[in-house]
């Protein structure tokens, strides 16, 4: 393990941009995924198949097809973002379909005369999707999205592949260094380990802060 | 809300329904119902199960949609969709068989987020409202448990708070005991008789036959989606004039 | 056809590289085509292919019974008839597949069955794709018995794995948008934004030419191109036998000076296999004197490398090694 020691710096540098590139990427994630549960469920028909195109889209195509498709792609139509803003941006949309999809389960496990109770009372259906479905659908799928985030967190690692020296690229130019790869990738999986575990151990604690008496 | 007296307002139609038909799917629910309440009346619909009183009920603030026909209310037609409905849905309070209070929220803050939200009362004063209402429902001790730590009797009773706190024209109650155990159906009617003594224009989906008796101006008889007879709770359940009233009366008064 | 031009389809069969694939396979059969018209001559293809009948590894020597050490490595490659080779399908000039082939083109993998004719006697050999992660690991476990992929031999390396050869003696070059200036020397690319191959000895280069570059890495060498053309970086630093091909498909990039580092191939072998290890020098001796090398050299980096083929490095020439 001295060998990760050694280049501890170019760890910490990697876990810091995988932490960098998983919370922004999360945080986008979480706000589109809502934004698109609620068009799947959303009484004009046109903006539930915007919704279904944008999950179908995403959940089809491999992260990596995405990641390439927009950091070689979008540049040929005069669109030109750094590597780790594309990066950010891709894993944001992809993982945002299948937040959108857990969200959705979520939504369905309110019943429906809670969402009647909130038209009888006046509210629009963006407000009671607001203030009384999505409150009680995001506290029911805190595991769901918990998985999600570790997900995302291991997919970090193919933004790797178009530049952006985040934890598994750092590991890859120190091995090429060292040339030894089991303790170096042992280290790095060992970073990815304690990210995902803190975010299991937090999941838990949320799931119960947030739950709701039945 | 003791404003309104039945003498004064008997003039107004409050809730108007003209043609209602309505299907879902091929099964016919309403045919043709025409029923009108007057302002500060209190009209109980009865009839045998699939009569079609729950449809007609929820056909008055259009959280069914109806085929054909019209709802007015208090003289305005409630459009099909979108905002103007909302605003109009706030002058219809409902009070479902299954309460429908929101899980995440406390009794309070079921009872002030229409006032707040849709109406916008500052905090503080649907905060007081809600208090005193919950208070007049008999359960103010309860206004910072959650739904699931009440019993029926209290959760409908919460649901009737949250219902009133829009101050609305009309209460629609559909079925609001049905599904009680009986030892708490007659806090849920005693606080409904009280309403309906104090002037509110109600529409009452019920089996309860005595409330029927005790605080109906008028009860309503369904069948097979259709108005079968109309009269004073008196004349109906002491002369009915159609055999399939006298039929039904037969089996529920039997007891 | 015997052949097919080594230069042309850049695509390998993984997904990521799909997005070229199309054009590139459309690219070589139209190339085949031009190819069959001109009668099987390749002078008018660049980087042209084998020109027929020249497989090197049909007329190559076969390793004497004598030299194939009862229980060795030699002898149990022997046994199964088929040599393991570490190496890559996606290095343009050194060891890509290509994907109507089906065979894989190049120098390194031209040497690997160059190995296995000597060996065996018959040039069978079963590429297992190894990664820059993971070629020690599998040489330690017996997984492939030899690695051919550009694998420059350092001490630290020496540590884990054995090194047979130099074999080649390349060196990194920079590749530039044409026009762009300001990089005239290595140093140069101090505060600069880099592009190199992930996994290939340049990022270990730059950094040591200029220790304030940033590097930026991208998984293959078509990418990297695309990457310097789209502004991503402000030079490319490669091999410079690549870049010399890179050159060639895209006129708009050139190559800065000469080579700036001498990075010397070795083949990776089991630790502590001294009989392979001196089994497999004896045969890179010989084949450097029988014109086998040079002879593979001009069909592969030969075609887009000006000049005659160089001289062999030494054996044993490196630390490492």
């Amino acid at each position: 393990m001295d060998v990760v020691l050694r280049h501890l710096s170019a760890f910490t540098d990697g876990i810091t941009t995988t932490l960098e590139l998983t919370a922004l990427s999360f945080a986008g994630a979480l706000l589109i995924g809502v934004v698109v549960a609620a068009l799947r469920v959303s009484p004009v028909a046109a903006l539930r198949g915007v919704g279904t195109v944008y999950v179908e889209t995403f959940q089809n195509t491999p992260l990596l097809v995405l990641l390439v498709l927009f950091v070689f792609g979008l540049p040929e139509v005069g669109v030109i973002f750094p590597l780790f803003t594309t990066a950010v941006i891709v894993i944001a949309l992809y993982e945002a379909a299948y937040i959108a999809e857990a969200v959705r389960s979520g939504i369905n496990t309110v019943s429906i005369g809670q969402a009647e109770a909130a038209r009888a009372l006046g509210l629009t259906f963006g407000q009671s999707l607001r203030l009384v479905i999505l409150p009680q659908a995001l506290r029911g799928v805190v595991q769901p999205i918990g998985n999600i985030f570790i997900a995302l967190t291991m997919n970090t690692s193919l933004a790797a592949a178009v530049g952006v020296v985040e934890l598994t690229s750092a590991a890859n130019r120190v091995n090429l260094l060292e040339a030894q790869p089991i303790p170096v990738f042992v280290g790095a999986g060992l970073g990815y380990m304690v990210i995902c575990a803190v975010a299991g151990l937090l999941t838990g604690v949320i799931e119960r802060k947030v739950a709701i008496v039945r | 809300m003791k404003s309104t007296s039945p003498s004064s307002a008997v003039l107004t139609p409050m809730v108007e329904a003209r043609a209602i038909n309505k299907s879902f799917g091929a099964v016919r629910v309403l045919t043709d119902v025409d029923l009108t309440v007057a302002a500060g009346e209190v009209v109980v619909l009865i009839g045998p199960s699939g009569a079609g009183k729950s449809t007609l009920c929820r056909c008055l603030n259009r959280l069914e949609n109806v085929d054909s026909g019209v709802v007015l209310l208090d003289g305005e037609e409630l459009p099909a969709e979108g905002r103007a409905l909302a605003r109009l849905r706030t002058e219809v309070g409902m009070v479902f068989q299954q309460f429908n209070l929101f899980a995440h929220k406390t009794v309070l803050q079921n009872v002030t987020l229409g006032p707040i939200r849709v109406k916008g009362l500052s905090a503080g004063d649907a905060d007081r409202q809600a208090r005193a209402l919950l208070d007049r429902v008999g359960i103010a001790d309860k206004a910072d448990h959650y739904p699931a730590q009440l019993s029926g009797g209290q959760q409908q009773r919460a649901a009737i708070a949250r219902a009133l706190a829009m101050q609305p024209k009309v209460m629609l109650f559909d079925e609001p005991t049905s599904a009680l155990d009986p030892e708490m159906v007659n806090e849920v009617l005693d606080v409904m008789v009280d309403l309906a003594r104090e002037g509110m224009t109600m529409v009452v989906v019920t089996h309860e036959m005595g409330f029927a008796r005790r605080a109906a101006d008028r009860v309503v008889f369904m069948a097979d989606g259709q108005i079968v007879e109309v009269g004073t709770p008196e004349t109906f359940f002491t002369a009915p004039t159609t055999d399939r009233a006298r039929d039904f009366l037969s089996k529920v008064l039997s007891h | 056809m015997s052949g097919f031009p080594l230069r042309r389809p850049r695509a390998a069969a993984s997904p990521r590289r799909l997005r070229t694939a199309v054009p590139a396979v459309l690219a070589a059969l139209s190339l085949t085509a031009l190819a069959a018209c001109s009668g099987g001559s390749s002078s008018d293809v660049p980087g042209g292919a084998k020109p027929a009948g020249e497989d090197v590894a049909k007329k190559a020597d076969v390793a004497p019974d004598s030299t194939i050490l009862p229980n060795s490595t030699m002898a149990k490659i022997k046994a199964r008839g088929y040599l393991i080779v570490g190496g890559s399908q996606d290095a343009p000039l050194w060891s890509q597949l290509n994907p109507i082939s089906g065979k894989t083109d190049g120098f390194d993998a031209e040497m690997g069955r160059l190995l296995a004719k000597y060996i065996i006697g018959k040039p069978e050999v079963k590429i297992v794709s190894s990664a820059t992660e993971t070629r020690e690991a599998l040489l330690q476990n017996g997984t492939v018995d030899v690695v051919f992929q550009t694998y420059t031999i350092t001490p630290k390396r020496a540590e884990q794995v054995a090194f047979a050869g130099p074999y080649y003696s390349s060196g990194q070059a920079i590749l530039v948008k044409k026009g762009a200036g300001g990089i005239k020397v290595p140093a140069d690319l101090n505060g600069k934004t880099v592009i190199a191959g992930a996994n290939t000895p340049a990022i270990a280069a730059i950094k040591q030419v200029a220790p304030d570059a940033k590097v930026v890495t991208f998984g293959s060498d078509p990418e990297c191109v695309t990457a310097l053309r789209q502004g991503r970086g402000d030079a490319y630093v490669q091999d410079q036998a690549l870049l010399v091909a890179d050159v060639k498909q895209n006129p708009d990039t050139t190559v800065v000076g000469e080579p700036f580092t001498a990075d010397p191939y070795g083949i990776g072998l089991g630790h502590d296999d001294v009989a392979f290890k001196t089994f497999v020098n004896d045969w890179l001796r010989k084949i450097g004197q029988d014109g086998s090398w040079q002879a593979i050299w001009k069909q592969t980096l030969g075609t887009v490398v000006e000049g005659n083929p160089p001289t062999p490095p030494a054996i044993g020439g490196v630390p490492g090694s």
